[in-house]
């Protein structure tokens, strides 16, 4: 399917020839995002320079009707970023200027294709940084962050993107503008921030985006904890959580992904022969109450079946081994031509019997499952290395998926913490929510986007939505 | 229509789930027990076009609200299931604070809420969104809410978030609903993300003028304190307090009690448990007390001019400003016109005003939240109209929009 030639002529006059890409080619380079089980190609790619060069693309695509899926970096893992049919790939990658960093109010003010690491790093001279922190923020972009409400390892002490959003100037599909949201953060009539964060693009455009910096910490302890079981790994984690001290971070990563690391040039130091590592951080202002945390979450560890426990001894110390864990999908991604990885949440007591479970569920399939991930959030992330090439082996990983993603709602959990919905989760969305929710979900999308033109077929299937009537008063 | 008419129809449609109250004549109360008879009495009054506000204990928004019909939550009191060790608890919403505190200190959890009022229900606390001095270090009421349960006027039943931490499946829908003021539907059950009660509770007070507490809160906010609250109060012209609430272990609590003595010189004095309850206590009770309860949302560059401008504008008042999240509380005495001029003043300075509680006559002329930004009007207005069609709810979030 193409889009109109007036519609083209339009954008080429926004944006000019050269930021129009409609060979296949150029088309096939964002057919993809971080998700390698899905492949659309989008009918053109538009990628502006400028808020007003934005607008103007918003408004001829609402003009002409022509669907559009905005879209960052790509490094999104569910699928959610990818255009088909006639629908344009909006990149906004260009829009990355940090327009205000603004010390006294402990906020910036940036564009939507902004990389996430980048704003800690302006922010650094001023004593300040972002905190959410995902696994890919060398590359994602804010804008994502705002569109799937990411995560990362320090949320489990700091939040997810959503508590750092005070304000978001919005392009509507219509083209419309509207500011949400108040620079002091407190909502500005009911909480449309809140609801638009994480709407994975279904409500328009963020074009400008006031997040909340905040204090470096001072003081910072870093340790790793070494166990014999995937089992005692995790009731340490219930132990630490139960224990009233609140990490900035509490990850886990079993012996496969620990052997990816190690065998990559990412290698940290991990002990290959350990069932499971834990990577605890502990922060803040104040260094004796960071190392008397540190000394109680070792004590716990070590209660809890912990074979060793090392402290980083510097920061390059501890750079090693943060590099290890927010790489370990670049490890495992070299194991084998493709990667799954998976996202799910389950209350934090049943991540012993869910560990087990997911292996017990890549016996059944025939495949291989590493586990990197938010253990204190309960936040699971079971990765597959596969071969698409292979399709009975692509087939697998998808049965296994879709049978883990049940195991974590029978366990109370949810089918996404962190990476959305996108096209990949929709299969399970009515697993998990009925009709009448669904339908409640559909019916605020199109209060935002009455024609559903912004990133269409995504987050809700639409055979499962009961109708709402959208009557006016 | 007759209230003796509304319960002859509401005890033919929910029979034994619901107690109805119509001895004031003009409307009816209905305490339904649960979530069924609640969508099943709304979707009567959705039908026959009567007018339906919410209550929960009866100690939130203002009893004048013209309605038909008032519907309860008072009833659906049970705490449906706590997990300490994920940190996770479900409520009824006709829980009361006071209930759920009780049953989590038994089992050594603590929510991390203290919303003005007393004895009020978490229905109530959710859908006025409106959070405490606890907001500081914990963030506001939304922040500690994981899912909940509404049901709309039509009788549909729509299941919000989850039950743990981190979920990011389907829109953030208890966004809208926390702070909505029910003009989505009643929320029926909410889930909570609890905390370990901590080993230790201090609080730290001073009295002194706005400046020199303004100045103190400033350094505070600048130190190593972690401070759980930390709040400036004004109960009569220009006498303010900042009191610091530090929680944690022994060790760091009296640690960061000595720091914050070393680095604002002010008189403190360190509160006994007693009369730190008291004083919490009184500032949550305090801010209910008068006719008007505003909240202000400004920040760190804002918050004195913020302060002042409502000092210009409105007649004294008790005064709380909650630090980091520079939000200001004012309770009352005060007309449509001060109302609508500080909402003027203080949005050219991009800063919301809220009425959180008000009598009908002003509520209904000036709305919860006035004249909202361009655009925003007519997204509230449509997402108001796809949940409440036929406009049930007697709810004011816009100006004369009632």
């Amino acid at each position: 399917m193409s889009i109109p030639q007036q519609a083209l002529r339009a954008l080429t006059a926004a944006v000019g020839a050269r930021w129009i890409r409609l060979s296949d080619a150029a088309r096939e380079t964002y057919a993809s995002d971080g998700l390698p089980t899905r492949k659309w190609r989008p009918a053109a790619v538009v990628i502006p320079s400028s808020r007003e060069e934005l607008i103007d693309v918003v408004q001829i695509l609402a003009h002409h009707r022509v669907p559009f899926v905005p879209r960052g970096a790509g490094t999104g893992l569910s699928g959610g970023a990818l255009a088909r049919g006639n629908a344009v790939s909006l990149v906004l990658t260009r829009l990355n200027r940090i327009i205000e960093i603004d010390a006294e109010n402990r906020t910036a003010l940036v564009e939507p294709g902004v990389v996430n690491i980048k704003l800690s790093a302006a922010a650094a001279p001023y004593g300040l940084y972002y905190a959410p922190d995902p696994s890919s923020q060398t590359a994602c972009t804010l804008g994502g962050n705002i569109a799937e409400n990411s995560g990362g390892p320090h949320c489990f002490k700091y939040g997810v993107t959503t508590n750092h959003v005070s304000e978001l100037e919005v392009i509507l599909p219509s083209g419309d503008i509207v500011m949400l949201g108040s620079p002091g953060g407190d909502a500005w009539g009911p909480d449309l921030v809140g609801l638009f964060v994480g709407s994975e693009g279904m409500f328009g455009i963020a074009s400008r985006i006031r997040l909340r910096l905040v204090p470096i910490p001072t003081a910072i302890r870093t340790l790793l904890a070494d166990f014999s079981s995937l089992r005692d790994a995790g009731s340490a984690v219930s132990a630490i959580v139960g224990s009233g001290v609140v990490p900035a971070a509490l990850e886990m990563m079993d012996q496969n992904t620990v052997r990816a690391v190690e065998e990559s040039i990412y290698a940290a130091g991990y002990p290959v022969d350990a069932a499971a590592v834990l990577l605890v951080e502990l922060d803040g202002q104040d260094q004796a109450e960071v190392e008397a945390d540190a000394e109680r979450v070792k004590t716990l560890v070590s209660d809890h079946g912990a074979r060793s426990i090392r402290s980083a001894s510097s920061s390059a110390d501890r750079a090693q081994l943060w590099l290890g864990r927010k790489k370990a999908f670049g490890a495992l991604g070299r194991i084998s031509p493709d990667l799954v990885v998976q996202d799910a949440v389950v209350p934090r007591t049943t991540l012993p019997d869910l560990l087990e479970e997911i292996a017990e569920i890549g016996r059944r399939y025939d495949l291989v499952v590493s586990n990197v991930f938010h253990a204190g959030d309960g936040n699971l992330h079971p990765n597959f290395n596969f071969d698409s090439r292979d399709k009975d082996q692509a087939a697998r990983v998808e049965q296994a998926s879709s049978d883990i993603m049940q195991a974590c709602l029978r366990a109370g959990g949810t089918i996404t913490g962190e990476h959305g919905i996108g096209i990949d989760k929709l299969r399970y969305m009515d697993d998990m929510f009925d009709s009448e929710t669904l339908g409640a979900m559909r019916a605020v999308r199109k209060v935002f986007d009455p024609r559903e033109l912004s990133n269409p077929g995504k987050v809700y299937p639409v055979h499962s939505c009961r109708e709402w009537t959208t009557a006016q008063r | 229509m007759k209230s003796s008419t509304i319960r002859d129809r509401l005890v033919r449609v929910v029979g034994d789930d619901a107690d109805f109250d119509d001895t004031d004549g003009n409307r009816v109360t209905a305490a339904p027990t649960t979530e069924s008879a609640c969508a099943a009495i709304l979707k009567t009054a959705h039908s026959e076009g009567w007018k339906v506000r919410f209550s929960g204990s009866g100690a939130g928004p203002s009893p004048d609200i013209p309605a038909d019909l008032v519907l309860t939550t008072r009833r659906m009191h049970t705490i449906t299931e706590t997990k300490p060790a994920d940190l996770f608890a479900t409520a009824e919403a006709g829980v009361t604070t006071e209930e759920l505190k009780r049953r989590f200190t038994q089992c050594g959890m603590w929510l991390a809420m203290d919303p003005p009022g007393e004895n009020r229900t978490i229905g109530s606390i959710a859908a006025t969104g409106a959070s405490g001095s606890l907001q500081t270090g914990y963030g506001p009421v939304r922040d500690q809410i994981l899912g909940l349960t509404v049901i709309t006027p039509e009788g549909r039943v729509i299941v919000c978030g989850g039950r743990v931490v981190k979920n990011v499946a389907g829109y953030d829908m208890p966004k809208l609903m926390v702070g909505g003021f029910g003009a989505f539907g009643l929320i029926t059950k909410v889930h909570l993300r609890l905390r370990v009660a901590p080993e230790t509770d201090v609080t730290w007070m001073a009295s002194a003028t706005f400046d020199d507490v303004l100045n103190a809160k400033r350094l505070i906010e600048n130190s190593a304190v972690t401070t759980a609250a930390l709040e400036l109060r004004c109960a009569q012209a220009d006498e303010w307090t900042i009191a610091v609430r530090l929680v944690g272990s022994a060790d760091a609590v009296e640690r960061h009690g000595k720091t914050l003595a070393q680095t604002i010189s002010i008189s403190w004095s360190q509160l006994h448990d007693d009369k730190a309850n008291v004083h919490w206590a009184e500032g949550r009770r305090a801010c209910v007390l008068d006719p008007v309860t505003i909240r202000l949302g400004a920040s760190f560059a804002t918050v004195a001019w913020t302060a002042n401008e409502l000092k210009k504008t409105l007649v004294a008042g008790f005064t709380t400003i909650y630090g980091t999240r520079n939000v200001i509380r004012w309770s009352g005495t005060a007309n449509a016109d001060a109302i609508r001029r500080l909402r003027s003043s203080a949005a050219d300075q991009s800063v919301p005003l809220t009425i959180e509680n008000a009598p009908w006559k002003l509520l209904s002329s000036e709305g919860h939240f006035g004249e909202l930004r361009s655009g925003v009007a007519q997204l509230v207005s449509s997402l108001r109209s796809a949940f409440d069609p036929t406009g049930t709810l007697v709810i004011p979030l816009t100006a004369h929009s009632a």
